[in-house]
């Protein structure tokens, strides 16, 4: 057997593994073990397993991950995102569909402090859906919006899928986060012309809410500043060339305790709450992050990645269809699986298909990430959807998903946008 | 039935010995974020950089992530792919979870037994850090553990799921 077709069964395998529930990381581990004790022998297998746990857990640039995940927790316990979602109100309650664009305004505020989709979701969900069921906004409409906006948490910096593809491909995180800022405004631009829209053709969706004079609107930026500091502190941090990524995260995750301890709203409960979650998601993280190490070295030796590349990129076809097809199956593929997951596990494969058929790195991780988010709000799995529907109990998941429709549309329009002009990714990372 | 008296007292073990890990990761992950700023403060307020900063963090990740990763399980917070599995009978859910289960148990219980050599590889050879020449073998060590706590975690998940095939 040549070490291609190894290389392929194993892929076989290992989906065979993800289908049969395995852990993610589990199902990884045990395919670039067993695959690579085919290629290389168990001898070499067993060295894998010796010096690879160590090396993945005792990384320094891994450390960014719980670092940033911390900052989003406790800002997240801290209930920064009333104050957000009551500035946004004030500003753009007044409209049409008002209450709803102020999900979308706050739910990019606080996606600025916070790299998690869910994380955005769940506590947009819980300041907004109130005020929008007090207005009677139509439940497809307040839920969708809440949906699609928390997806804005993993592309607008700081990103924990931006921070997984720098480490898995070993572009620039600095950059990737720049990369990350104008498509992640871009997309809040977009979600709120689609609620205008939405409101233009039917009223009664998003009616108007309580009117506020300027002065109101002024005073109400007072309770936003913090997460203006915050997003300053990380972004300037790297742009400025202060901090690392790892120092920039572990300068917001202090940031954002000080301000929460300030604000007298980090009780010990939430304290608890937060580093807990911390340890969770970091935990679920590096053992999937510990499964594409070791079945990076069976894919390198199985040249299947290489071999991919130069086969997909010899094809007689342009580079855009090609790159339409992976979007696609990025999408599916999304749809079964987590964002960490799906690029952890994708991109080795991928990678250097996109890379050898001439498309920038950086440019390739937004449209990845931004793939991930579509898939957060696309069924059968569709996890925000199925965070709002836990917060909104009596709103049936069939109606969270009609709702969802418009803004996946949306969705399909920005991403062809930001195919089409790359340069609205790559403009800022280019001052770096 | 003396298998379910066995698996109750493995499960509170693991659980017990998992949430006091968790704990340690996490007063540890605190310890982190405040070298970490406190370091780029003094770094570029003061000049003054704590020396061995990023090896500190190094060690300290092994903590975190390693002594996270039981209690994790326990919780079943490690993803899996539900979608294919959820159609399925209840019967066959339980035999397929007995297999991941099985297999994540050996995969560790390798992982673990090459971690645990690779402790007295680093002995050996007396491997330090390069700043402040910490030996590397009892951080190798700490994951040992994590890596033992997992491996029991994936143990009970086992045995749980061949109760529910044997009671079927």
């Amino acid at each position: 057997m040549t070490p291609l077709t190894v290389g392929f069964i194993g892929i076989g395998v290992l989906f065979l593994f993800l289908f049969s529930g395995m852990p993610i990381g589990v199902a990884m581990c045990l395919t670039g073990f067993l695959g690579f004790a085919v290629l290389r022998g168990l001898e070499s297998a067993f060295g894998i397993l010796m010096t690879v746990p160590y090396t993945t857990f005792a990384n320094y640039s891994f450390s960014v991950i719980p670092l940033f995940i911390l900052m989003g927790a406790f800002c997240y316990n801290a209930g920064i995102s009333t104050d957000l979602y009551n500035t946004a109100n004030k500003w753009l309650g007044q409209l049409r569909g008002g209450l709803a664009m102020a999900t979308v305004g706050a739910s990019a505020s606080f996606a600025a402090v916070s790299g998690s989709s869910v994380a955005t979701a769940a506590t947009m969900a819980t300041v907004a859906l109130p005020e929008m069921k007090k207005y009677q906004y139509d439940p497809a409409l307040a839920t969708g919006s809440l949906a699609a906006g928390g997806t804005m948490g993993i592309l607008i910096p700081p990103s924990v899928g931006l921070v997984i593809y720098g480490i898995i491909t070993e572009v620039s995180i600095g950059k990737l986060f720049l990369a990350g800022f104008i498509p992640g405004i871009l997309e809040a631009v977009f979600y709120i012309g689609t609620i205008a829209l939405m409101c233009r053709i039917k009223p009664s969706f998003g009616p108007r809410g309580a009117k506020t004079n300027l002065v109101t609107k002024i005073t109400s930026l007072k309770n936003t500043w913090m997460v203006l500091l915050l997003f300053v502190l990380v972004l300037g941090g790297i742009y400025f060339g202060i901090s690392t990524p790892t120092e920039a995260a572990g300068v917001g995750a202090f940031g954002a305790f000080c301000i929460a301890l300030g604000r007298r709203k980090l009780k010990w409960q939430a304290f608890k709450r937060s580093i807990l979650e911390t340890i969770q998601n970091t935990a679920m993280v590096i053992l999937i992050v510990l499964g594409a190490m070791i079945l990076g070295y069976f894919l390198a030796v199985s040249r299947v990645p290489t071999t991919l590349a130069n086969t997909i990129g010899g094809l007689p076809v342009d580079r855009y269809i090609i790159l339409a097809a992976i979007c696609v199956f990025l999408l599916a593929l999304g749809c079964v699986l987590d964002a960490p997951a799906m690029i952890l596990l994708i991109t080795p494969i991928i990678f250097p298909v996109v890379v050898n058929m001439g498309f920038d790195p950086i440019w390739f991780g937004i449209i990845m990430v931004r793939m991930c988010e579509i898939a957060l709000i696309t069924p059968p799995v569709g996890l925000n959807v199925f965070v709002i529907k836990g917060i909104a109990k009596d709103v049936p998941t069939y109606t969270i998903f009609k709702g969802i429709l418009p803004f996946l549309l949306a969705d399909v329009v920005h991403v062809a946008l930001l195919i089409a002009f790359p340069q609205l990714s790559l403009y800022l990372p280019s001052f770096m | 039935m003396w298998l379910s008296k066995l698996l109750t007292y493995l499960a509170n073990s693991v659980k017990t010995l998992s949430r006091f890990t968790n704990g340690v990761a996490g007063v540890v992950l605190v310890a982190m974020m405040f070298l970490t700023a406190v370091d780029v403060l003094l770094r570029y307020v003061f000049s003054k950089p704590i020396s061995g900063s990023l090896e500190l963090t190094e060690y300290m990740m092994v903590i975190v992530t390693g002594f996270g990763i039981g209690w994790c399980a326990l919780q079943k917070g490690h993803v899996r792919v539900e979608v294919v599995t959820a159609s399925l009978s209840p019967r066959i859910q339980s035999i397929l979870s007995c297999f991941t289960g099985f297999m994540a148990f050996v995969l560790f219980i390798l992982i673990s037994s090459q971690t645990f050599e690779y402790i007295v590889f680093k002995y050996n050879s007396n491997v330090t850090s390069s700043v402040l020449l910490i030996p590397v073998f009892p951080f190798v060590g700490l994951l040992f553990i994590g890596c033992a706590i997992l491996c029991l975690a994936f143990l009970v998940e086992f045995f749980d799921s061949l109760i529910e095939v044997l009671r079927k």
